[in-house]
Order: structure tokens, then sequence, then C-alpha cells
């Protein structure tokens, strides 16, 4: 069964993407706003979770959920997150396709009603966001920032790309920081509103068994009755290499430590730095998996990861304290041998098929289908087609894997160790 | 080879199920339109089957903790390679788990289909332990054990347990304990395999795009007959009461983490499906999303979006629980407490009930919708001796009176409460 892929500008910086796969039992429709990072991220986090619990036609969360429950569990989420220096705000809405609805209802289009309600016509009070609602998402904000902790390979990682792209938008957390958020008023959050539906790039991305036909209209409509004045997302950068390499050290009282080291490049060919870091460290055939997990025994889990936008490579362990400066000596050295060319064809199939393989399944998951098309339109360089991925992919010579992890240059030393509380820059 | 063709009438789809030859359950749904296919091959062995007997045992064997996840690493290491790197060679993700009562290996490609399964059900039939590599796994496992140690949202659960129940296997970590571990050898891993690797225990499972035929040519070719030899495993008795009211530990975490649970008797077959359906129903009527409850103590702040109640269930344990971050989980559990007694006086609102029973039977056709969710949903369902399309209908079937004689039947006091208090930062 083929894909039917269509994107279409409705509005000024306002796109539509549908994608209709007839294998699927749901459909899901998300917006997602697009804008720099700046300090105006708390009030944005805030306003997107404000945007999810009630709306003007469903005045209480109770009823909004009611109503969803109804539609046999359709759901309604807010996501923030940070990609490059962009903050990346979406509301989507999931729900089964109308074949599966026991007595006919035209279940998609009143979801679909409901997202744009809840962005279009949300509940205010006075013409406000009601206050205590507004001071209850931002409590859930403030701790969401503080449960970074639970998770120590998350920690770990936000701590290290603080220290590696500082000065730079993408070191500002998703979320904001809870001061800003502490700061959000009713009039503050008004106006981030505003900015939202009227000045922010929109992404509407709909995947599922539907033709969304008619869709595109409906929210074309809800748009021009605003008066949009954009300004064009300015371009994401690459970080800077710095001058010398950033050692950061933070203990806490825990029982295995964080290793995360940087590398930068100023290499701009997405297609080798794929391959180059699925050879690395991006799968189970990868040098990192082999040698430092599977041989030395060094680490529980070690792999690397690839900010594209941002020109940076990271490498992420999980280590027993012991082993940490051994296990940062034997990460370098695995991407030395690469630079040397000690690699075998074979090890660069793997990786090449693993790759292919991860691509063709994103194919199979409405999720998948909408992360790829949101990062091929944030990343212009990564084809929507998953088959031109995979061309591009397949086009990657030896050379090009040695060019690219010839290009790294170590940034940023992150490590947590097991101590007492405490920051060492 | 016996087989036997399961359909939904209410998804419109079918699968086949079939008792191979050699002792295995074999399940096969072909998915069209997919470019992925997706096989898991388990075995009903977790970390709560640490006492059995075989009808070659004279006598009930009991074994350290841990072994069944010991096993799991273990078996991807071959005599000759490792099976990632076979894997590798063809692009495809393997991966594989170990649960409470059951340990599963498993890959996704979307392309050489026959040549992975032949990987996956060779080295899962094709042990190889030394003194030397069995060894060596320690320090592994010792760190993931250690990863687990720091994760607040793991320690709230395996505290919980613990304070459930006073024998049940259940209440010990997956990976066991760094002491239970480190009894572990060869001749303990060839023992325990032998007895619970036997495909009579065993289930394979496959969804997606692959062809039916040349996956039983694979099977008949792979899969090395056993002999049915009785496999009992026993879970020690244990008392209707919870071992401890509350149990409480200290962790870097933004909020304390809670977990009330509901000590109820075993449930095993379809009994245990139903009354996991009833639960769940229960539940979601009583303090779901819609609930007076939930929209009570989210605007008093009590709760968050992590709030959650739904049923821990598997072979030996049945278990409501309710958990998520609070301010005050003391007070919370409290009140969880005093809406079910109330509930159990007043009556569920039966309005409320038909709106979860849609949203179940939504929940329910959603899990049809990717090949991954589809084959572990098959084996899963053989394990629990009913068919996959068997939960559709047992929930359809579920009525109010059901759910209030569950409810009638609860004692909220049998219960255990676990917190995570935050360490000072």
């Amino acid at each position: 069964m083929k894909q039917i892929y269509n994107r279409h500008r409705i509005a000024d910086e306002v796109y539509f993407t549908s994608i209709t796969d007839k294998k699927f039992k749901v459909n899901s429709i998300t917006v997602n706003f697009i804008t720099e990072m700046t300090h105006n991220a708390a009030e944005n986090a805030v306003l997107d979770r404000m945007l999810t619990k009630c709306c003007e036609k469903y005045d209480t969360m109770a009823k909004l959920n009611r109503r969803l429950s109804e539609l046999y569990s359709a759901g309604l989420n807010y996501s923030v997150i940070s990609y490059d220096d962009y903050q990346v705000c979406s509301l989507s809405a999931n729900v089964l396709d109308n074949r599966y609805a026991l007595e006919g209802e035209d279940i998609l289009r009143e979801t679909a009603d409901i997202l744009l309600g809840c962005i279009f016509a949300p509940y205010l009070e006075n013409g406000a966001f009601p206050e205590q609602s507004l001071d209850i998402e931002k409590q859930n904000q403030i701790d969401d920032n503080d449960s970074e902790i639970n998770d120590k390979t998350r920690y770990a990682h936000f701590k290290a790309l603080e220290t590696g792209f500082t000065g730079e938008p993408a070191a500002l957390r998703w979320g904001g920081t809870n001061e800003e958020v502490g700061a959000v008023t009713a009039k503050t959050a008004m106006n981030a509103y505003r900015r939202m539906i009227s000045e922010t790039r929109a992404e509407i991305i709909c995947v599922g068994e539907s033709s969304f036909d008619g869709l595109d209209k409906v929210f074309a409509d809800a748009f021009s009755k605003l008066e949009r004045r954009v300004k064009p997302l300015p371009e994401s950068k690459i970080s800077p290499l710095k001058n010398e390499v950033a050692r950061v050290n933070e203990n806490l009282d825990i029982e295995q430590s964080k290793l995360v080291m940087l590398y930068k490049t100023e290499l701009r060919k997405p297609y080798p730095l794929i391959v180059m870091k699925g050879l690395y460290g991006g799968t189970e055939s990868s040098k990192l998996f082999l040698n430092v997990r599977e041989k030395m025994s060094l680490c529980y889990y070690c792999y690397a990861g690839l900010l594209y936008g941002k020109g940076t490579v990271n490498v992420e362990c999980g280590v027993a304290p012991e082993n940490i400066g051994k296990t940062e000596k034997e990460c370098a050295n695995q991407l030395g041998e690469i630079v040397k060319g000690n690699f075998t064809d074979e090890e660069l199939e793997f990786a090449k098929l693993y790759i292919i393989n991860s691509y063709r399944s994103m194919n199979d998951t409405v999720s998948g289908i909408g992360g790829k098309c949101l990062t091929s339109i944030l990343t212009p360089e990564l084809d929507v087609d998953v088959e031109e991925r995979v061309r591009g992919i397949a086009a990657v010579t030896r050379e090009e894997i040695i060019e690219a992890a010839a290009s790294l240059k170590l940034d940023t030393v992150f490590t947590l160790m097991p101590g007492e509380k405490e920051a060492d820059e | 080879m016996k087989k036997e063709v399961l359909t939904s009438s209410r998804l419109g789809e079918s699968c086949t199920r079939i008792k191979h030859d050699s002792g295995l359950t074999v399940c096969l749904y072909p998915m069209k339109g997919f470019s992925s296919a997706f096989a898991i091959f388990g075995t009903r062995y977790g970390s709560v089957d640490t006492t059995f007997k075989t009808n070659e045992d004279a006598d009930l064997i009991t074994v350290p903790e841990g072994i069944a996840h010991y096993l799991e690493h273990k078996l991807f290491e071959g005599e000759e390679c490792n099976a990632f790197e076979n894997f590798a060679k063809t692009g495809a993700y393997s991966n594989a788990f170990t649960s409470f009562d059951s340990t599963a290996y498993h890959f996704s490609c979307s392309d050489r289909f026959t040549e992975n399964l032949h990987t996956l059900l060779d080295f899962v039939q094709h042990p190889f332990f030394t003194d030397e590599n069995v060894q060596k796994e320690q320090g592994i496992i010792a760190q993931e054990i250690k990863i687990y140690l720091d994760d607040p949202g793991w320690r709230v659960f395996f505290n919980g347990l613990g304070a459930v129940y006073h024998n049940n296997p259940v209440r010990i970590d997956i990976a066991g304990t760094v002491e239970s571990i480190a009894q572990i050898n060869k001749e303990l891993l060839y023992r325990c395999y032998k007895t619970f690797y036997n495909l009579n225990n065993m289930t394979l499972a496959i969804a997606g795009n692959f062809d039916p035929d040349e996956a039983l040519a694979v099977c008949d070719e792979m899969l090395e007959p056993s002999k049915d030899i009785g496999l009992r495993t026993v879970v020690p008795d244990e008392p209707r009461e919870v071992k401890e009211k509350r149990v409480t530990q200290k962790l870097y975490c933004a909020l304390p983490l809670f977990q009330l649970a509901f000590k109820m008797p075993e449930l095993t077959g379809r009994e245990c499906v139903r009354q996991y359906m009833i639960w769940n129903i229960l539940l979601d009527t009583a303090l779901g999303s819609f609930s007076p409850f939930y929209s009570k103590f989210y605007d008093e702040g009590l709760i968050n979006d992590t709030f959650s109640a739904s049923v821990f269930k598997g072979r030996g344990f049945f278990l409501p629980i309710v958990g998520g971050d609070s301010r005050d989980p003391d007070r919370i559990c409290e009140e969880v407490k005093k809406e079910l007694t109330r509930l159990k006086k007043d009556g569920l609102p039966r309005a409320d009930f038909d709106i979860v029973k849609k949203m179940t039977y939504g929940d329910l056709v959603g899990g049809f919708n990717s090949v991954g969710s589809v084959a572990k949903g098959m084996m899963n369902a053989d394990f629990g001796g009913i068919g996959v399309f068997d939960g559709l209908d047992i929930a359809a079937e579920v009525t109010y009176d059901d759910v209030m004689d569950a409810l009638c039947g609860l004692d909220a006091e049998n219960s255990s409460l676990s917190v995570i208090e935050p360490l000072e930062r």
C-alpha cells in the first residue's frame, strides 16, 4: 500500500501535511508551533499545558476528558521539546479510525474539532487564562523541570548539552528555568498565546488511515481569522568548537557514574555523519557496543548520538566510577580507529543496513511517520521520502566515513560521579 | 502439527495459531501494507520462577534470584559469534527482555526475514556458556542492577512489591541482587536453560510483512523437538495480609513518588484476564481522568499528569496499583481508599461505566496498530492461556454488576503504601 504524502501552505507560515496510509487503525493530527529557543520558553511551555486541559466548549478538564473518552479513548496531548536552536510546542489528537466506531460516528472530525477548539477558542475568564489553572500548570512545569533528576542518564545528557552549547539558544531548557516559569502571569500567558497563534510558524501534520479531506480548509479558516505577522524562522546554527575542552564534574549520592562526551564538527554532510555515528556507536554491531561494552565490559550502556543541526556527536556511557577514565580513553580510541580507516567493509555495510532498516520501519507507525516529517522540515538536508534517505545512506563511501570521523573534535566532557553533592567546573 | 485460525469480527482480521510438532506454539499474523516484520520467541520463565520441579527431579529445586535475566544476557553469545552480529548482517534490530514471568528475544526487519528468523531460532536453542564468559557478564549485570538502584520510579515499585509480599519472589528485582548473581555459574545456567527453554514451554509469535509458509519452513528446519518434561513451578505460600503497610526511601527526585497496592489472591487463565479487564474498568471509572476524584485533587495540586491506576498482573500475582507523584502521598492514598469505600456504598456512576467501556474498546483496538504490539500481544495472550483477540470479547462482556462485585470484595485496608521522598540536593 502506498502512502500518499501532501504538504502545502494554508496561511502565512502555516503548512498542512497529510500522509494517508490505509494500514493504520488510528489517525493522528499534530499542530507544531516552532519558534527560536529564547527566554520565552517557559511561557510557551506553560501555555501548551493549559491548552490541553479545557476549552471554551468543554470548560473543565473533567468535561473535556469525558468527551474524549466517549470518542473511544481519543487522546489530546501536549509536548514541548528543544530541537537544535528551536523550541517545538505541539498539541496533538489521536483517535481510532471511523471504521471502528461502533455506532457509525465521525469520531475523527469531532476529535479534530476539539483540537481546534483548544487552540483557537481556549477557556478564558475576563479575557485571560484563569489564575487558579495557571498556578497549577506553572507548578506542574516546575515539577517537570525538577524531575529531570529522576532519570540520571537524561540528567547527565542535558547537563552536558548545557555546557557544550553555552551561550547558544540550544543551551536553554525546553521548559525554561523555574524562575522563568514562576514569573509567568495571566498577562504574559495571554501574550504568549497571541504570539503562538499569530506570530509563530506552524506545521500541521496528519497521519493515518483517513484522507483528511477538508481538514486543511478547516485549519486555513481558523488561521485566516487571525492577523498573522510571522518573522521567518532563523536558521539553526552549528555549535562552535571551544578553544579548550570543557570538563565538568558533578557529584551526587548515586550508585553508577555517567559519562557524556560531546564532539563537534563543521562538516555539513548528513548521510556520512549518520553512517559514521552508526558505525561508531549507533548500533549493536558498532565499535562502542562491541568493544567498550561487550569485549572490555567497561560499561552497561555505551552509545553515540548525532545532533546534526548542532554539528555535534554525543557519546554516552553508564559506568562504574573506577572505570570512568579508562572508558573515556577507550571511546576516544575507538573513534581514532575509524579515523585510521580500521574498519572493514562488512562493518560499514552492517551500519548502513541497520540505518536503512530503521528508516523503513519508521513507515510502520503513525508516530514514526509524523516524526520523520517534522525532522525533514526542520532539517531540510534530510529527505522526507524514506527511499530517498535509503539512497543517501547507501551512497556513503569509506572515504566519507573517515572524513566525517576525522572532522570530530572533542569539545565537552561531563561526568556524574558518586559523592557529596557538588558541582566542579 | 495442529493449526487453528483465530478470527476477530470486530477487527475483521485473523491469525493462525499452530502447535508445531516440536512442541512449540507458533502464532502468525501477516499484516498487509506494513514494511517490517516483528518476531518474538519467548519462554514462560521469569524472575519469579526460582522454585520448580520436572518429571526428572525427585524434589523441588530452588535457585538464586536473577537466573532468568542472566540467561537472557548470555544467550546472545554463541560459540562462534554473538547473535547481535548475525542480526547486524541484515540490518535487523534485535533485543530481549526478562519480566517477572517470561523471557523473550525479538527482532524486527524490513528485509531478509527468513535469514533473521533462522538466527533467532538458532541462538535461542544453542546456549554456549563457559566459566569465563559467565564470569565476565557479572560485571555488566551488576552495573545494570546499580542503574535501577538510583531510579526512583523503579525503587518505588519494587519497594512496594516488597511491602505487599512476604514470600512471593515477585518482591525481588528482576535482575536479582549483586549478591545473588555472584552465586550464578555455568552449571546453574545450563540447568535452568534445559528446564525452561523446553519448546513445550515456549511460544514464537510473528506479525507484519512476512510469508507464513516461509516462516513455517524455517521452523520445520530449525526447531529441535522437545519432550514434555512436566515442568511445574511453585509460588511459595503467601499470607492474605500485606507484609508492611508503609515503606519509604530517600532518593534524588523532584516530588515524592508513591504507589498504593491492594493485595489480592493470584488468578490464572481466562479468569485472570477477565478480572484484569474488570479492575481496569473499575479504576478508570472511579479514579480516571474524567472522574470527580481526579478533577478535585488535580485542582488542589495534590496529583498531576503522572497519576495512574492500573492492574499489575502475571503468573502468581494480581495487584491493582494506584501511583504517581504527589506533594502529600499519605493524604492522597487515604483519599483513594475513602473514595473506593464511598463508591462501594453509593455505586459507581453507570453512565461513567459505559464511557469507560468505550475507552477500553478503543485502547484494545489501538493495540493492533503496530507489528511489535501485535506480536507481543500474541505471545502474552498465549502465555495467559487465551487467544490474541479474546481480550476484546472479554472486555465487551464485562457488566456493571461485575465491576460492582469486584469493588464490594475489596479490602482497601489490606494495602501497602510505598513512598520515595526527595533527597536534599
